[in-house]
């Protein structure tokens, strides 16, 4: 042969050499990484989802847990009749049939059919399945259905704390308030199904669920009290309905930590089907509106003034009979008042004295005070979606604008800067950070976070805030605007507040629609609580002191109560001790008459409704919906009707008590 | 090795077979999960399958037919022959009759069918390639005025080719081409300045291209970008690896699924080195080495020069294809599109390469009977072609010494 075709041909065995020897060490040596990369990618991960952390309440009640369910799955590849499987699990699921044989009939190995459904439900409905197609002993989806077990977010409470909790979505992921806020801790880890695809591409599910490592989420305590919560949302929720209004909050608060007891927001939803909540109700206004205050703001104005030393208490204000001309602007108050002492402005709530009041203060100084309350910043709580409220530009805040910033228009604050600012007024003068979670615990129960009091500044004198407290003592006696705050057994201070609502789109104020709200707490002297219940346009009445002032007073006695606070004051002293504290602020003197309309108040009209009702022969869902109205612990067992309980119907409950109610078979 | 022609022919035949079955199987092995769930193909799992097994019998009664055909014939016409192919060659580029596929405009339509004119080039300019040597004679005096006419030929070919784009079969064809023309005699200095300017020439295409840039660089380190450009690298060394020694075997292969991307053509390797292993890879290997040997031995008995530089050329065409196909599977070689004689599904490949084996078996036929050890010619120079019985072309080149 030629020696170049030699050359040729043994050229092209040399390189068949070299292909083999590659070949061998590919294949037969095997190269690092390779064969791992190939085995990564047949594997298919079908998330589940993680078991989420529970939310707890300051008492270890549950909030929001996350109970074991079952999901059904389907591979319609492996399935061997999708019709006779559509029309049983059609019936089974009350799906129409139609659409799940299209869904059957789908190129895709792995569906979902019905996921987070009760254990019983989808065991029956696959065991019929399994023997309508004729293999019994199918399991782990070899016969092309199976199922899987998977978490599902439950709230035992229903609508309590429903806009403050939130709610999260199918794979459990946080969508509203504190579940989306904390999310990141309650989350867990994601956990996987993990499968095997074969060499014609279908799924290979294991025959056991893998146990979830480390899947579990850490469980929040919240500051809130679930009975307190209870509390203020019944109680605001009669104002609202009494009043016909569009809605409202109600926050309870500890002035002297920051400690937030209960934020009840109005209108509320059930977080068990957040579908059906209407996009109002998934809001929790306490923190994402804001609104004029009105009256409220006076306090601020009065402390501020005070503080800077440009008022003293025994000052008097000119309050021209009600209309006061003032630059380029007539300001106008309900009553007309002639000369009035500082601490009446307040009392008697008067727009002119205290725009009067606020002359006096240089603006700048004044200005810089409303910041340092924490009007025009979020207040740094915990959860997401707070707005900042409006305060006008520093420049701008002069002549009108910072006359009627001094009662509380042309500036909008947030109901939790509100409450926030006016515990530094009530506390002693501090600043103090609002918050809401307690702790975090990781699934060890080792805690990773507490919640502690912060101290964020200091805004007035010990002194200043002492003689706040007496002032505002002043507004719930006899003639003043919050009468009907009165409580029996202790001496309350606190606020009303009535503001003309800015129209949307047309920027005017609104001729009839108000915001109604009274900020209030207790002891007078010692403050252990602050209250504030916003109503948002009530409709007949308006003023503060009628519409909020009733729901303060139900929440702050029954709270009062419940906290154990002392009483500071025989029941029966307590209009008298009143009077002295009046005359301490300067004002007239008053009949004893509202003493008659507190005796209304009293815990046992609480604890004649707790009564355990019979529950037996009840489905989960309505139990839970019965037993939502009381503050119990609700446990739950086995899946069906119930068929047992305890206590035993017609028990008083107290608050807190364990309800134990298992269901069975029907 | 004493071997009859009629072993030689045999042996020829067996391997085709044996090459062009284990084809259909793996097209079916490769295809039918991804056909059988697809309405393109009408959920036909067989599909691809089908298809193949009527080409190979078109290909097979063709190839049959050419063994009756005295490969003569194509000498006598090949003026005509090339300006034919040539004319298909630029029907590929006339919309309406073209067929495009990947971007590539490679392929004339048929309804039916597809043709892929390139396919015929690659043969033709192989028979040219002989017919100039049969002419001019081997180690040509004339040198570069032989040399040069015949790369303006191939030149004008590869350019039409690289139009399509087809860059895979401009190499196999230049190579090819330039292995004849070494085996012919010419020069080193021509043949290095000719590679050398093929080289340039290939420079100067990854320069202007870049899409041929960044598969160069994917090649070099395919793991650092292994969801683009390294994609079809990486997930055929996947599946070369899940191979081991025996394979995971037939239609157990899963990397033929999602991943391996054209497992039924290009990467048809990939999938028997998943489905038969280390043992298949070797052993379909050495069928096309033997093809190439036996192929060697015809062309050493051939009858004239044109039949033996035709069966060197067709012979060698196929190793060097095979070869270089196997070498992208296994990273050896930069990607690019190329598909395994015999192996791989498509019809104008299959009917073709099978066609050629009929030529081949011709040219067996017309040569010698086997010739025993001690008279083969090792010599350099001319070599007197050997008439096996039929009567002589026409134009036989001149003894020149």
């Amino acid at each position: 042969m030629n020696p170049r075709a030699r050359f040729i041909l043994y050229g092209l065995a040399a390189v068949y050499l070299l292909v083999v020897l590659r070949a061998f060490h590919i294949q037969v040596l095997g190269v690092a990484g390779i064969r791992e990369r190939g085995a990564k990618q047949y594997c298919v991960k079908i998330p589940l989802v993680p078991k989420r952390g529970a939310i707890l309440d300051r008492t270890g009640n549950e909030l929001a847990v996350s109970v074991a369910t079952k999901s059904i799955f389907v591979q319609p590849a492996k399935l061997k009749s999708a019709g006779t499987a559509a029309e049983l699990l059609s019936r089974r699921l009350s799906r129409p049939a139609a659409e799940l044989r299209k869904r059957f009939s789908s190129e895709k190995s792995f569906l979902w059919v019905k996921r987070q459904i009760p254990a019983s439900t989808a065991e029956e409905a696959v065991r019929e399945i399994r023997e309508a197609l004729g293999n019994g002993n199918g399991r782990g989806g070899e016969d092309g259905i199976g199922i899987v077990e998977e978490p599902k977010r439950f709230y035992p409470n229903r609508e309590l704390a429903s806009s403050l909790l939130g709610f999260t979505d199918l794979d459990s992921v946080g969508i509203e308030g504190v579940e989306l806020s904390l999310d990141k801790y309650l989350r867990g880890e994601r956990a996987f199904l993990m499968c095997e695809r074969d060499a014609r591409g279908r799924i290979i599910v294991p025959s056991s669920t893998p146990v979830e490592v480390n899947s579990k989420g850490h469980s929040v305590s919240l500051t809130i009290d679930r009975n307190v919560q209870h509390t203020a949302e019944s109680e605001l929720n009669e104002s609202i309905a009494k009043y016909n209004a569009r809605g409202g909050i109600a926050l309870v608060m500890q002035p002297k930590t920051g400690e937030i007891l209960a934020m009840a927001s109005s209108p509320t939803y059930n977080p068990n089907t957040p579908g059906t909540a209407v996009p109002e109700a998934r809001k929790n206004h306490a923190l994402t509106d804001s609104f004029e205050p009105g009256s409220t703001f006076k306090v601020f104005t009065m402390a501020a003034a005070l503080e800077t030393g440009s008022v003293t208490t025994s000052d008097k204000f000119f309050c021209e009979n009600g209309a006061y001309r003032y630059a380029g602007r007539v300001l106008h108050d309900t009553h007309r008042y002639g000369w009035l002492t500082a601490p009446e402005v307040l009392k008697y709530s008067s727009n002119i004295g205290a725009s009067k009041i606020s002359e006096r203060m240089d603006p700048g100084r004044f200005y810089d005070m409303i910041r340092a309350f924490g009007f025009g910043t979020r207040t740094g709580l915990e959860l997401i979606g707070e707005a900042g409220g409006l305060v006008p530009p520093r420049g701008g805040f002069k002549g009108i604008r910072r006359a009627t910033v001094s009662f509380g228009q042309g500036i909008s604050v947030t109901p939790l800067q509100l409450a926030g600012a006016t515990a530094a007024i009530v506390n002693g003068g501090k600043v103090m950070k609002p918050y809401i979670v307690k702790e975090i615990r990781d699934p060890e129960g080792k805690i990773v976070y507490r919640g502690t009091p912060t101290e964020l500044r200091r805004v007035i004198s010990p002194k200043t805030s002492e003689t706040m407290r007496e002032i505002l003592g002043t507004v719930v006696q006899e003639d003043g605007t919050g009468t009907q705050a009165r409580i029996k057994g202790f001496l309350v201070g606190g606020k009303t507040g009535t503001a003309q609502k800015v129209e949307v789109g047309s920027g005017r104020y609104s001729p009839n629609k108000r915001v109604s709200s009274f900020i209030g707490f207790l002891p007078l002297h010692d403050p252990e609580l602050l209250i504030l219940v916003v109503i948002d346009e009530p409709k007949g009445q308006v003023y503060g002191g009628v519409v909020a002032a009733p729901a303060f007073n139900q929440i702050a006695v029954k709270t009062a109560y419940y906290l154990g606070i002392p009483p500071t004051e025989p029941a029966s002293r307590s209009v008298a001790q009143n009077e002295k504290e009046k005359g301490r602020g300067g004002a007239e003197e008053g009949r004893q008459g509202g003493a008659v309309k507190i005796t209304r108040v009293s815990s046992a009209s609480l604890e004649s409704s707790m009564v355990m009702p019979e529950l037996r022969g009840l489905s989960m869902g309505r139990v839970v919906d019965v037993m939502g109205r009381y503050s119990v612990k609700l446990n739950l067992a086995g899946t069906g009707v119930a068929v047992q309980q305890s206590p035993p119907p017609g028990q008083v409950l107290v608050p807190g008590t364990e309800c134990t109610v298992s269901f069975g078979g029907r | 090795m004493n071997l009859g022609k009629r072993h030689e022919n045999l042996i020829l035949s067996l391997c085709t077979l044996i090459l062009a079955v284990l084809g259909m199987v793996m097209v079916y092995s490769a295809t039918s999960v991804t056909a059988g769930s697809s309405p393109r193909f009408g959920y036909d799992a067989a599909y691809f399958f089908k298809r193949q097994v009527l080409f190979f019998a078109v290909g097979v009664s063709l190839a049959v037919l050419l063994t009756r055909i005295d490969y003569d014939f194509y000498r006598r016409r090949i003026g005509f022959i090339l300006a034919g192919t040539f004319v298909l060659l630029f029907l590929v580029f006339i919309p309406g009759i073209r067929h495009t596929a990947n971007g590539a405009s490679r392929w004339i339509n048929l309804r039916v069918f597809t043709f892929q004119p390139s396919e015929l080039a690659k043969f033709v300019l192989l028979a040219f390639a002989a017919y100039a040597i049969d002419r001019k004679g081997e180690n040509p005096k004339e040198g570069f005025r032989v040399f040069l006419p015949m790369l303006a030929v191939m030149g004008a070919f590869v350019a039409a080719i690289l139009k399509e784009p087809d860059f895979g079969m401009a190499v196999v064809i230049v190579a090819s081409f330039m292995a004849i023309l070494f085996i012919a005699g010419f020069p080193w200095k021509y043949l290095a300045g000719a590679v050398a300017a093929g080289l340039a020439g290939v420079a100067y295409l990854i320069a202007t291209k870049p899409y041929r840039l960044i598969r160069l660089k994917a090649f070099i380190d395919p793991f650092s970008q292994a969801q683009a450009a390294g994609y079809q690298v990486v997930q055929s060394l996947i599946a070369f690896s899940n191979g081991g020694l025996l394979g995971s075997g037939i239609g157990a292969g899963k990397q033929k699924l999602f991943y391996l991307p054209e497992m039924h053509t290009d990467y048809i390797f990939s999938v028997i080195g998943e489905e038969l292993g280390f043992a298949g890879v070797v052993a379909v290997g050495a069928c096309y080495l033997t093809m190439v040997w036996v192929g060697f031995r015809i062309a050493r008995r051939a009858r004239d020069l044109f039949g033996k530089y035709l069966a060197m050329g067709v012979s060698s065409v196929i190793g060097i294809q095979a070869l270089m196909n196997m070498m992208v599977g296994l990273k050896m070689l930069p990607p690019k599109g190329m598909v395994l004689p015999f192996l791989s599904y498509g019809g104008s490949s299959l009917i073709l390469h099978l066609a050629a084996m009929g030529v081949l078996i011709n040219i067996s036929m017309k040569g010698a009977e086997g010739f025993v050890a001690a008279s083969d010619h090792r010599g350099r120079g001319y070599r007197r072609a050997r008439f096996s019985g039929d009567s002589a072309c026409g134009s036989v080149s001149l003894p020149v010494s």
